[in-house]
Protein backbone atom coordinates (compact mmCIF):
# COMPACT_ATOMS: atom_id res chain seq x y z
CA UNK A 1 0.00 0.00 0.00
CA UNK A 2 1.62 3.46 -1.04
CA UNK A 3 1.81 6.68 1.44
CA UNK A 4 -1.23 8.42 0.67
CA UNK A 5 -3.37 5.36 0.71
CA UNK A 6 -2.56 5.19 4.24
CA UNK A 7 -2.72 8.60 4.98
CA UNK A 8 -6.23 8.59 3.49
CA UNK A 9 -6.79 5.72 6.07
CA UNK A 10 -6.41 8.38 8.91
CA UNK A 11 -8.42 10.64 6.95
CA UNK A 12 -11.15 8.47 7.06
CA UNK A 13 -10.61 7.30 10.98
CA UNK A 14 -9.66 3.84 9.73
CA UNK A 15 -7.84 2.24 12.62
CA UNK A 16 -6.07 -0.34 9.96
CA UNK A 17 -4.00 3.17 9.46
CA UNK A 18 -1.70 2.27 12.34
CA UNK A 19 -1.51 -1.60 11.44
CA UNK A 20 -0.70 -0.07 8.20
CA UNK A 21 2.11 2.17 9.05
CA UNK A 22 3.60 -0.28 11.84
CA UNK A 23 3.74 -2.80 8.77
CA UNK A 24 5.46 -0.55 6.64
CA UNK A 25 7.53 1.65 8.45
CA UNK A 26 7.44 0.19 12.18
CA UNK A 27 11.07 -1.41 11.71
CA UNK A 28 12.29 2.05 10.71
CA UNK A 29 10.90 4.01 13.43
CA UNK A 30 12.17 1.64 15.93
CA UNK A 31 15.50 1.69 14.78
CA UNK A 32 15.54 5.37 15.11
CA UNK A 33 14.07 5.73 18.56
CA UNK A 34 16.39 2.45 19.72
CA UNK A 35 19.97 4.63 17.89
CA UNK A 36 18.73 7.23 20.60
CA UNK A 37 17.56 5.37 23.49
CA UNK A 38 19.25 1.87 23.20
CA UNK A 39 16.52 0.42 25.82
CA UNK A 40 14.26 -1.61 23.85
CA UNK A 41 11.09 -1.16 26.16
CA UNK A 42 11.42 2.50 26.15
CA UNK A 43 12.30 2.07 22.29
CA UNK A 44 8.96 0.35 21.80
CA UNK A 45 6.96 2.60 23.67
CA UNK A 46 8.31 5.76 21.71
CA UNK A 47 7.27 3.96 18.32
CA UNK A 48 3.79 3.51 19.64
CA UNK A 49 3.68 7.09 20.65
CA UNK A 50 4.40 7.67 17.44
CA UNK A 51 1.77 6.00 15.77
CA UNK A 52 -0.52 8.06 18.56
CA UNK A 53 0.94 11.19 17.06
CA UNK A 54 0.03 10.80 13.75
CA UNK A 55 -3.22 9.34 14.69
CA UNK A 56 -3.91 13.03 16.66
CA UNK A 57 -2.41 14.81 13.59
CA UNK A 58 -3.81 13.50 10.80
CA UNK A 59 -6.08 15.05 9.86
CA UNK A 60 -6.01 17.71 9.16
CA UNK A 61 -2.16 17.79 8.50
CA UNK A 62 -1.29 15.69 5.46
CA UNK A 63 1.95 14.72 4.96
CA UNK A 64 3.73 15.17 1.69
CA UNK A 65 6.43 12.97 2.50
CA UNK A 66 5.18 9.70 4.96
CA UNK A 67 8.20 8.44 6.44
CA UNK A 68 10.37 11.64 6.97
CA UNK A 69 7.39 12.90 8.50
CA UNK A 70 6.96 9.90 10.87
CA UNK A 71 10.72 10.10 11.20
CA UNK A 72 10.87 13.19 12.82
CA UNK A 73 7.87 12.79 15.29
CA UNK A 74 9.71 9.47 16.67
CA UNK A 75 13.01 11.11 17.03
CA UNK A 76 11.24 13.90 18.85
CA UNK A 77 9.33 11.69 21.20
CA UNK A 78 13.02 9.73 21.69
CA UNK A 79 14.62 13.14 22.30
CA UNK A 80 12.10 14.10 25.14
CA UNK A 81 12.10 10.41 26.71
CA UNK A 82 16.05 10.62 26.74
CA UNK A 83 15.68 13.72 28.57
CA UNK A 84 13.27 12.36 30.77
CA UNK A 85 15.93 9.23 31.71
CA UNK A 86 18.67 11.54 31.80
CA UNK A 87 16.87 13.78 34.51
CA UNK A 88 15.95 10.51 36.54
CA UNK A 89 19.94 9.95 36.76
CA UNK A 90 19.56 6.80 34.45
CA UNK A 91 23.06 5.93 33.71
CA UNK A 92 24.31 6.89 29.88
CA UNK A 93 27.53 6.12 29.56
CA UNK A 94 27.31 5.98 25.80
CA UNK A 95 28.53 8.43 23.82
CA UNK A 96 25.29 9.49 21.35
CA UNK A 97 25.17 11.76 18.18
CA UNK A 98 23.49 14.30 20.47
CA UNK A 99 27.42 14.44 22.57
CA UNK A 100 28.67 14.89 19.60
CA UNK A 101 26.80 17.75 18.99
CA UNK A 102 27.98 19.87 21.75
CA UNK A 103 31.06 20.82 19.31
CA UNK A 104 28.81 23.04 17.85
CA UNK A 105 27.11 25.03 20.80
CA UNK A 106 28.42 26.82 24.00
CA UNK A 107 25.41 26.98 26.01
CA UNK A 108 24.01 24.66 27.50
CA UNK A 109 20.40 26.40 28.72
CA UNK A 110 18.65 28.29 26.34
CA UNK A 111 18.94 32.03 26.10
CA UNK A 112 15.83 33.56 27.74
CA UNK A 113 15.69 36.38 25.28
CA UNK A 114 15.67 34.14 22.11
CA UNK A 115 13.82 30.88 21.02
CA UNK A 116 15.13 29.31 18.23
CA UNK A 117 12.55 28.40 15.73
CA UNK A 118 13.35 24.44 14.95
CA UNK A 119 11.45 25.11 11.60
CA UNK A 120 14.40 27.87 10.24
CA UNK A 121 17.29 26.34 11.81
CA UNK A 122 16.37 23.17 10.19
CA UNK A 123 16.19 25.11 7.21
CA UNK A 124 19.45 26.79 7.76
CA UNK A 125 20.99 23.28 8.07
CA UNK A 126 19.77 22.03 5.22
CA UNK A 127 21.49 25.11 3.34
CA UNK A 128 24.88 23.96 4.67
CA UNK A 129 24.29 20.39 4.06
CA UNK A 130 23.55 21.17 0.34
CA UNK A 131 27.38 22.25 0.18
CA UNK A 132 28.68 19.32 0.38
CA UNK A 133 29.17 16.08 -1.74
CA UNK A 134 26.27 13.53 -1.43
CA UNK A 135 28.58 11.07 0.30
CA UNK A 136 29.02 13.69 3.14
CA UNK A 137 25.79 14.65 3.86
CA UNK A 138 24.40 11.20 3.65
CA UNK A 139 27.04 10.25 6.38
CA UNK A 140 26.02 13.58 8.62
CA UNK A 141 22.19 12.85 8.18
CA UNK A 142 23.08 8.87 8.86
CA UNK A 143 24.53 10.32 12.11
CA UNK A 144 22.32 13.27 13.24
CA UNK A 145 18.89 12.16 11.98
CA UNK A 146 18.85 8.70 11.83
CA UNK A 147 21.11 8.18 15.00
CA UNK A 148 22.88 5.24 13.33
CA UNK A 149 26.66 4.27 15.16
CA UNK A 150 29.37 4.61 13.36
CA UNK A 151 30.23 1.37 12.65
CA UNK A 152 27.19 1.15 10.70
CA UNK A 153 27.69 4.14 9.01
CA UNK A 154 31.06 2.63 7.33
CA UNK A 155 29.85 -0.33 6.87
CA UNK A 156 26.85 0.96 4.62
CA UNK A 157 29.26 3.61 2.94
CA UNK A 158 31.54 1.22 2.19
CA UNK A 159 34.55 3.08 4.11
CA UNK A 160 36.22 3.19 6.94
CA UNK A 161 35.53 4.03 10.21
CA UNK A 162 38.22 6.48 10.57
CA UNK A 163 37.01 8.32 7.70
CA UNK A 164 33.65 8.51 8.63
CA UNK A 165 34.81 10.13 12.11
CA UNK A 166 37.30 12.65 10.72
CA UNK A 167 34.58 13.85 8.23
CA UNK A 168 31.69 13.94 11.26
CA UNK A 169 34.53 15.93 12.73
CA UNK A 170 35.18 18.42 9.90
CA UNK A 171 31.63 19.01 9.24
CA UNK A 172 30.81 19.90 13.05
CA UNK A 173 33.59 22.60 13.01
CA UNK A 174 32.11 23.68 9.67
CA UNK A 175 28.34 24.09 10.90
CA UNK A 176 29.31 25.36 13.95
CA UNK A 177 31.22 28.21 12.12
CA UNK A 178 27.95 28.17 9.28
CA UNK A 179 25.64 28.95 12.13
CA UNK A 180 27.27 31.93 13.44
CA UNK A 181 28.00 33.22 9.83
CA UNK A 182 24.06 32.85 9.73
CA UNK A 183 23.66 34.50 12.80
CA UNK A 184 22.53 32.01 15.55
CA UNK A 185 24.15 32.80 19.09
CA UNK A 186 26.00 29.61 19.86
CA UNK B 1 21.81 27.85 21.22
CA UNK B 2 21.46 24.22 23.18
CA UNK B 3 22.05 20.68 22.02
CA UNK B 4 18.83 20.17 22.22
CA UNK B 5 17.37 22.66 19.73
CA UNK B 6 20.46 21.56 17.23
CA UNK B 7 18.77 18.02 17.45
CA UNK B 8 15.99 19.24 16.81
CA UNK B 9 16.78 21.38 14.06
CA UNK B 10 18.59 18.73 12.03
CA UNK B 11 15.16 17.06 12.64
CA UNK B 12 13.74 19.88 10.39
CA UNK B 13 16.11 19.55 7.53
CA UNK B 14 14.37 18.69 4.06
CA UNK B 15 12.32 15.58 3.42
CA UNK B 16 14.54 15.09 0.28
CA UNK B 17 18.05 15.34 2.04
CA UNK B 18 16.56 12.98 4.56
CA UNK B 19 15.07 10.37 1.74
CA UNK B 20 18.88 10.83 0.03
CA UNK B 21 20.42 9.17 3.30
CA UNK B 22 17.64 6.34 3.41
CA UNK B 23 18.32 5.25 -0.44
CA UNK B 24 22.36 4.58 0.52
CA UNK B 25 21.15 2.50 3.09
CA UNK B 26 18.31 0.46 0.85
CA UNK B 27 20.86 0.39 -1.35
CA UNK B 28 23.42 -1.10 1.19
CA UNK B 29 21.23 -3.72 2.29
CA UNK B 30 20.18 -4.40 -1.61
CA UNK B 31 24.13 -5.14 -2.54
CA UNK B 32 24.68 -7.04 1.12
CA UNK B 33 21.18 -9.35 0.24
CA UNK B 34 22.65 -10.03 -3.33
CA UNK B 35 26.36 -10.52 -2.18
CA UNK B 36 24.57 -13.06 0.52
CA UNK B 37 22.63 -14.93 -2.74
CA UNK B 38 26.08 -15.68 -4.05
CA UNK B 39 27.32 -16.45 -0.69
CA UNK B 40 24.66 -19.37 0.02
CA UNK B 41 25.77 -21.14 -3.12
CA UNK B 42 29.35 -21.30 -2.39
CA UNK B 43 29.27 -24.31 -0.27
CA UNK B 44 26.65 -26.04 -2.58
CA UNK B 45 29.79 -25.12 -5.71
CA UNK B 46 32.42 -27.03 -3.48
CA UNK B 47 30.26 -30.38 -2.68
CA UNK B 48 29.52 -29.92 -6.62
CA UNK B 49 33.57 -29.35 -7.18
CA UNK B 50 34.23 -32.50 -4.68
CA UNK B 51 31.46 -35.22 -6.05
CA UNK B 52 32.75 -34.65 -9.84
CA UNK B 53 36.84 -34.71 -8.61
CA UNK B 54 35.65 -37.68 -6.39
CA UNK B 55 34.09 -39.43 -9.31
CA UNK B 56 36.93 -38.79 -12.14
CA UNK B 57 39.09 -40.26 -9.42
CA UNK B 58 37.17 -43.27 -9.19
CA UNK B 59 36.37 -44.28 -12.73
CA UNK B 60 40.30 -43.70 -13.82
CA UNK B 61 42.05 -46.97 -14.55
CA UNK B 62 44.78 -47.68 -12.38
CA UNK B 63 48.03 -46.08 -12.55
CA UNK B 64 51.40 -47.99 -12.48
CA UNK B 65 54.58 -46.13 -12.53
CA UNK B 66 56.98 -48.47 -15.24
CA UNK B 67 59.47 -47.89 -13.29
CA UNK B 68 58.78 -49.65 -10.06
CA UNK B 69 57.28 -52.58 -12.32
CA UNK B 70 58.76 -55.67 -11.28
CA UNK B 71 59.93 -54.16 -7.84
CA UNK B 72 59.84 -56.06 -4.26
CA UNK B 73 57.23 -54.35 -2.96
CA UNK B 74 58.70 -54.94 0.56
CA UNK B 75 62.67 -54.84 0.02
CA UNK B 76 62.70 -52.28 -2.45
CA UNK B 77 64.62 -53.97 -4.38
CA UNK B 78 64.80 -54.70 -7.89
CA UNK B 79 63.90 -58.52 -8.80
CA UNK B 80 65.43 -60.83 -11.34
CA UNK B 81 63.81 -61.45 -13.95
CA UNK B 82 64.31 -65.60 -13.37
CA UNK B 83 62.79 -64.83 -9.68
CA UNK B 84 59.38 -64.15 -10.82
CA UNK B 85 57.35 -66.96 -10.94
CA UNK B 86 55.88 -69.70 -8.30
CA UNK B 87 59.35 -70.23 -7.05
CA UNK B 88 63.19 -68.25 -6.89
CA UNK B 89 66.09 -69.18 -8.26
CA UNK B 90 69.68 -67.86 -7.72
CA UNK B 91 72.87 -69.11 -9.75
CA UNK B 92 76.63 -69.70 -7.87
CA UNK B 93 79.41 -71.54 -7.48
CA UNK B 94 80.01 -74.66 -5.01
CA UNK B 95 82.91 -73.18 -2.74
CA UNK B 96 82.79 -76.16 -0.23
CA UNK B 97 80.66 -79.60 0.44
CA UNK B 98 80.41 -81.15 3.62
CA UNK B 99 78.48 -83.85 4.68
CA UNK B 100 75.63 -82.87 1.55
CA UNK B 101 75.72 -79.67 2.28
CA UNK B 102 77.31 -77.15 0.07
CA UNK B 103 78.35 -74.04 0.29
CA UNK B 104 77.47 -71.66 -2.44
CA UNK B 105 79.12 -68.16 -3.79
CA UNK B 106 75.95 -66.42 -5.28
CA UNK B 107 77.00 -65.24 -8.62
CA UNK B 108 77.25 -61.22 -8.44
CA UNK B 109 74.40 -59.38 -9.07
CA UNK B 110 71.79 -61.82 -7.31
CA UNK B 111 70.98 -60.77 -3.90
CA UNK B 112 68.56 -63.11 -1.91
CA UNK B 113 68.28 -61.04 1.35
CA UNK B 114 70.69 -63.01 2.92
CA UNK B 115 73.63 -60.80 5.02
CA UNK B 116 76.38 -61.85 2.73
CA UNK B 117 76.97 -63.48 -0.44
CA UNK B 118 77.26 -67.33 0.59
CA UNK B 119 74.36 -69.33 1.31
CA UNK B 120 74.33 -73.16 2.41
CA UNK B 121 72.47 -75.40 0.02
CA UNK B 122 71.42 -78.91 0.71
CA UNK B 123 72.34 -80.93 -2.29
CA UNK B 124 70.51 -83.84 -3.73
CA UNK B 125 71.07 -87.32 -3.00
CA UNK B 126 71.05 -88.42 -6.86
CA UNK B 127 73.16 -85.94 -8.54
CA UNK B 128 77.24 -85.95 -8.13
CA UNK B 129 78.34 -82.22 -7.30
CA UNK B 130 81.99 -80.76 -7.17
CA UNK B 131 83.43 -78.18 -5.69
CA UNK B 132 83.75 -75.40 -8.49
CA UNK B 133 80.40 -76.62 -10.11
CA UNK B 134 78.12 -73.66 -11.31
CA UNK B 135 74.68 -74.05 -10.23
CA UNK B 136 70.94 -73.01 -10.21
CA UNK B 137 69.19 -73.58 -7.08
CA UNK B 138 65.43 -73.50 -6.31
CA UNK B 139 64.24 -72.24 -3.15
CA UNK B 140 60.83 -71.25 -1.36
CA UNK B 141 62.11 -67.87 -0.98
CA UNK B 142 62.38 -67.77 2.65
CA UNK B 143 65.86 -66.92 3.94
CA UNK B 144 67.73 -66.91 7.17
CA UNK B 145 69.56 -63.97 8.55
CA UNK B 146 72.81 -66.28 8.93
CA UNK B 147 76.23 -66.36 7.82
CA UNK B 148 76.25 -68.28 5.29
CA UNK B 149 72.29 -67.57 4.71
CA UNK B 150 70.05 -70.39 5.21
CA UNK B 151 67.47 -71.25 2.78
CA UNK B 152 64.29 -74.02 2.19
CA UNK B 153 65.72 -75.56 -1.55
CA UNK B 154 63.77 -76.98 -3.65
CA UNK B 155 65.97 -77.82 -6.44
CA UNK B 156 69.51 -77.68 -7.61
CA UNK B 157 70.62 -77.89 -10.66
CA UNK B 158 74.24 -77.81 -12.70
CA UNK B 159 74.53 -75.20 -15.33
CA UNK B 160 77.48 -74.99 -17.87
CA UNK B 161 77.96 -71.29 -17.49
CA UNK B 162 77.02 -68.50 -15.38
CA UNK B 163 73.76 -66.77 -17.60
Amino acid sequence: MNDQAIIDLYFKRDESAITKTSDKYGAYLWKIAMNILRVKQDSEECVNDTYLSAWNKIPPTRPKNFLPYLGRMTRNISMDKLDYNTASKRDRKKQTPLDELQDCVVSKQAMPEEEVSSKELGECISQFLREFDKEKRVIFIRRYWYSDSIKTIATMLNISESKTKMTLSRMRKKLQEYLVKEGYRI
Amino acid sequence: MTVKELFKGIGEIDDDLIMEAMEAETKATTEKSSKNNWNKYIPLAACFVLIFAGGMYLTMPPQTDPQYENHDPIMDQPVPEHDIGQQLSFTGKIENIDNGIAVVLLHEGYDIGSPGDQVNVSLPKDIEFSVGDLVRVYYTGDVMESYPGEINVLRVEKIEQID
